[in-house]
């Protein structure tokens, strides 16, 4: 008998349906990766297996029991089912340790001696040993999210449930905490992962849901989601997750909003410092110093330029793609603008971009890294 | 420590503040005080005799505005900045609340509009405004004129008086009382007691003021007289004790008639309620006769009849010695806190404003964390809705105008002693402020750390009261503080009824000395002091439950 098993779950809201109809098993040992567009009900999921919310109808068996009959024993049941979540929700006003010890003494009738010495070793087993004192306003994103495991494993939990875990952390502590994550997993603690570390899903899940609108279109191992997806919808998701694309209709257009979007696309890609930097400023170069001064120079009302990025496996190399047809036929070629621009980005540039070719008329690709 | 260092140099920049603000409104004090009241025997005996007469008949309606020159004749001088009636028509004139000066004056005298007329809480206060060119002239009656002017200087009785009045005292409508005192009045005239007592009480010999001892039996039960606290020399208060003529003459009709008395000295603005309301029998005090009164309740026959003067400034002031501002902050301190053992009643005051903010701040917090669990039940639900509305509404109100309503009207059948009601009325007060800062706190808890706690596996109970409560009071607890702080100053209204807090002693006291000015900053300084200790002590307090950030400890744990 599996785990988990969800059977015809509904989760109805006045104005939406977050979850239509999703049928599961997890087993003993697994570690899910829910993966999806965001606001499609992998949070909703997640949220009632433990019955943080209630569903409006279906089945939810945890070790055979039924967490939505009337008589469940909700604290009971969750005290088998640790929580992560997206913004840590530790304790502010208790120090880390006791963070940790709070379940355990109360919950568990655990000495306080007995409970200190367990926080310690876990929190060795999330690396922060020496933060037992500390309380969690004076540690980093990563470190909270470090020490919710923490609290969460204390419990000594049958599954742990995770809400999108990296979500609210820079880019640079995203690893930390996978890392931990990953470590878990190989221990073989169930898991189930909201997230959109893809490369989390690929690398560390035994097998990954795909959800999207409501409902569960595919679950299998990440071979084939990510290599061989059955579903159109899978396709799409893993294919466009994979790009990045930036549209520049007008000369008004806002600079800061891409360049937030392409350090987000490249944070999720786990790409290096280097190349994403590189990224960065070769997008940056070719709109401010190639394209924008020569649509202002020829007047052109609607430059409809495109930048595509797709990222190659590893995340060592990026294709780059500018299609910027209209200047093209405005007579404009890439050679005029690099005469047109200064000498300090034609160098960045040459620098940046290899492999430049032509692949359509005003259509040029080029590799990075 | 630093966070000391400031809060030391607070509170003396306040103090300093209070000080120079004394000097500044001091002005020449001259040591005249207390000398002329032995040369200011009011006794008039022409006041007394000229009642036994007119019985009853309204001396205001014919015409008396005629100066009558005996009256007032010792401490009236020619230097009185004015002399008659006419020269005062116009000018600003100060009266006591919950007198009908005003309404005589504007009947008797053309000219003499509402504009003109200001209301003051006590005479100290007239006094003080007097001096201070607020008003020009204090209207008061004869024989509170003749001792304001025996304890200031530089003011004087203008020599014509304004109206004749006469005293009566006040009872219920129809009270089956009134005929037997009337006819007590009517003895005590015939055999020259009223004239006596008259000559007792505004005499200079402090030392026969006494009230008789209550020894006699009293077979018809016990009448609760409602004494007009600040009236002297018709009734006030002496320490803890009632005073004054007209009390007297309740003492010797109560005797006469075989009834028990207990007596309360009241805020004279509230007697007329008291009685209304079935919570005194008869109030007794300086209460002119007039038709309109008699509407409402009944009155007996005078026991007095003087008039109505004016008191004015003494153009001739300021030739007397003056004294050093430290010799007068000396004598205005032995005054307010020495004579008469004012300090006892200072202190029973404290006593007063510190239990009934006490009591209402613990029971107040009980019932505002009552409110809190209540509404937390349901959220929208029918409790939480009823609990807001409640706050609403007492937030809405003035805090003196609940506590009359729950004095006069709630309770008002009842009889029950006006410290609890106060005690009620603050708990109330302070469990709605209090609940909605703690609910406000508690309802500001992001919703995540309840999930995490329900998470974990604790039941609802369990995480309010270990993630939310604890997480919440951080903000709320130095809210309270401050909340309970501004409760100790509010209970200053509780002199509204009838309650003899620190506020209401000092007004006693003020009514005594005539005094306006120190036993209000002596008063101000107790509340200051008392405020400030509260709150230190509650920080204090609230400082040990916060986390504390070295050293870092837990409980029960051996690190």
């Amino acid at each position: 008998m599996s785990l988990i098993e969800v059977k015809h779950l509904r989760k109805e809201y006045p104005n939406v349906v977050p979850l239509k109809d999703v049928n599961a098993y997890v087993d003993r040992g697994e570690v899910i990766s829910i993966i999806g567009p965001s606001g499609t009900g992998k949070s909703t999921f997640l949220r009632c297996l433990n019955r943080l919310e209630t569903p409006t109808s279906g089945q939810i068996l945890v070790d055979g029991q039924d967490m939505c009959a009337p008589d469940v024993d909700l604290d009971l049941m969750r005290r088998k089912m640790g929580m992560v979540f997206q913004s840590f929700n530790l304790f502010d006003h208790l120090l880390v340790a006791e963070n940790i010890m709070l379940g355990p003494t109360r919950l568990l009738g655990m000495g306080k001696q007995e409970a200190y010495e367990r926080s310690l070793e876990l929190l060795a087993q999330v690396g922060l040993k020496d933060k037992a004192l500390y309380y969690p306003r004076e540690l980093s994103g990563g470190q909270k999210q470090r020490v919710a495991i923490a609290r969460g494993l204390a419990m000594n939990p049958d599954i742990l449930l995770f809400d999108e875990p990296t979500s609210a952390l820079d880019p640079t502590m995203v690893s930390e905490v996978l890392a931990v994550m990953k470590d878990l997993a190989s221990r073989g603690l169930t898991m189930i992962v909201v997230t959109h570390e893809m490369r989390f899903a690929r690398d560390a899940s035994s097998r990954v849901f795909y959800m999207d609108r409501g409902e569960l279109w595919e679950s299998g191992p990440p071979e084939q989601i990510f290599e061989h997806p059955q579903r159109k919808e899978t396709y799409d998701f893993v294919f466009r997750v994979r790009n990045w694309q930036w549209k520049i209709k007008t000369l008004d257009y806002d600079f800061v909003a891409m360049e937030a979007s392409l350090r987000t696309f490249c944070a999720r890609q786990f790409l290096g410092l280097r190349i994403a930097n590189d990224l960065q400023l070769a997008v940056e170069e070719l709109t401010s110093q190639y394209l924008v001064p020569m649509v202002r120079k020829y007047g052109i009302a609607n430059p409809n330029i495109d930048f595509t990025i797709g990222v190659g496996e590893g995340g060592e190399q990026a294709q780059l793609e500018v299609n910027c047809s209209t200047l093209f036929e405005a007579g404009v070629t890439f050679e005029m603008m690099r005469d047109n621009a200064d000498e300090i980005s034609v160098a960045v540039l040459t620098r940046i971009l290899s492999e430049q070719t032509m692949v359509a008329p005003g259509v040029m690709r080029c590799t990075i890294g | 420590m630093h966070i000391h260092r400031v809060y030391k140099r607070v509170i003396v920049c306040a103090i300093v503040a209070l000080a120079t603000a004394l000097a500044l409104a001091w002005g020449p004090v001259s040591k005249a005080v207390g000398e002329s009241a032995s040369e200011a025997p009011v006794a008039e005996a022409g006041a007394t005799s000229e009642a036994t007469g007119t019985d009853g008949a309204p001396a205001t309606g014919e015409g008396s505005a005629a100066p009558s020159s005996d009256a007032a004749a010792s401490s009236t001088s020619s230097t009185c900045e004015f002399t008659t009636v006419k020269e005062i028509i116009g000018k600003k004139l100060g009266i006591i609340n919950g007198s009908v000066a005003d309404q005589i004056l504007m009947d008797m005298y053309d000219g003499i509009d509402q504009d003109d007329i200001l209301y003051f809480n006590s005479y100290a206060e007239i006094i003080q405004a007097l001096k201070t060119h607020k008003i020009d002239v204090m209207v008061c009656d004869l024989p509170v004129g003749q001792l304001a002017v025996s304890r200031n200087t530089g003011i004087c009785v203008m020599p014509e008086k304004l109206v004749k009045d006469q005293y009566g005292m006040v009872l219920e409508k129809n009270s089956p009382y009134t005929a037997m005192i009337n006819e007590r009045l009517a003895a005590y005239r015939e055999d020259g007691t009223i004239e006596a007592l008259y000559k007792k009480w505004t005499g200079a010999d402090e030392s026969v003021k006494t009230l008789p001892e209550q020894n006699w039996d009293t077979p018809n039960g016990t009448l609760t007289v409602a004494v007009g606290a600040d009236a002297e020399p018709m009734s006030y208060q002496r320490g803890n004790e009632p005073a004054g003529m007209s009390v007297d003459l309740m003492y010797h009709a109560a005797r006469d008639l075989g009834y028990g008395l207990e007596c309360r000295p009241l805020a004279l603005g509230s007697l007329i309620a008291e009685v209304q309301s079935g919570k005194a029998d008869i109030a007794t005090s300086c209460f002119s006769i007039t038709d309109e009164r008699k509407q409402m309740v009944d009155m007996t026959d005078p026991f007095y009849q003087g008039g109505m003067v004016a008191v004015v400034r003494d153009t001739a002031a300021g030739a007397g010695e003056e004294l050093g501002f430290f010799e007068a902050v000396a004598a205005s301190f032995e005054r307010t806190f020495i004579t008469e053992g004012r300090w006892q009643l200072i202190l029973s005051g404290l006593g007063v404003t510190m239990l009934i903010s006490i009591v209402s701040g613990v029971a107040g917090l009980a019932l505002g964390f009552l409110f809190v669990l209540l509404r937390r039940k349901r959220e929208g639900g029918l409790a939480d809705k009823l609990i807001h509305a409640l706050e609403s509404l007492l937030g809405g109100l003035p805090v003196v105008v609940v506590l009359m309503v729950f004095y006069y009207v709630v309770f008002g059948e009842l009889t029950i002693p006006g410290v609890v009601v106060a005690i009620l009325v603050f708990t109330l007060l302070f469990g709605a402020s209090s609940g909605s800062i703690m609910w406000n706190a508690i309802r500001a808890i992001d919703v995540g750390q309840v999930e995490a706690g329900r998470a974990l596996g604790f039941g609802d109970r369990d995480t309010f009261a270990m993630v939310v409560l604890p997480r919440a009071a951080r903000q709320f607890v130095p809210l309270l503080i401050a909340q309970f702080v501004s409760l100790v100053k509010d209970t200053s209204v509780v002199g509204y009824i009838a309650v003899q807090d620190l506020t209401r002693v000092g007004d006693l006291i003020r009514a005594r000395t005539m005094e306006a000015f120190f036993p209000l900053i002596a008063i101000a300084i107790i509340y200051f002091v008392l405020c400030r200790v509260m709150a230190r002590l509650l920080g204090r307090w609230a400082k040990r439950l916060e986390p504390k950030d070295e050293p870092r400890t837990i409980k029960g744990v051996e690190l």
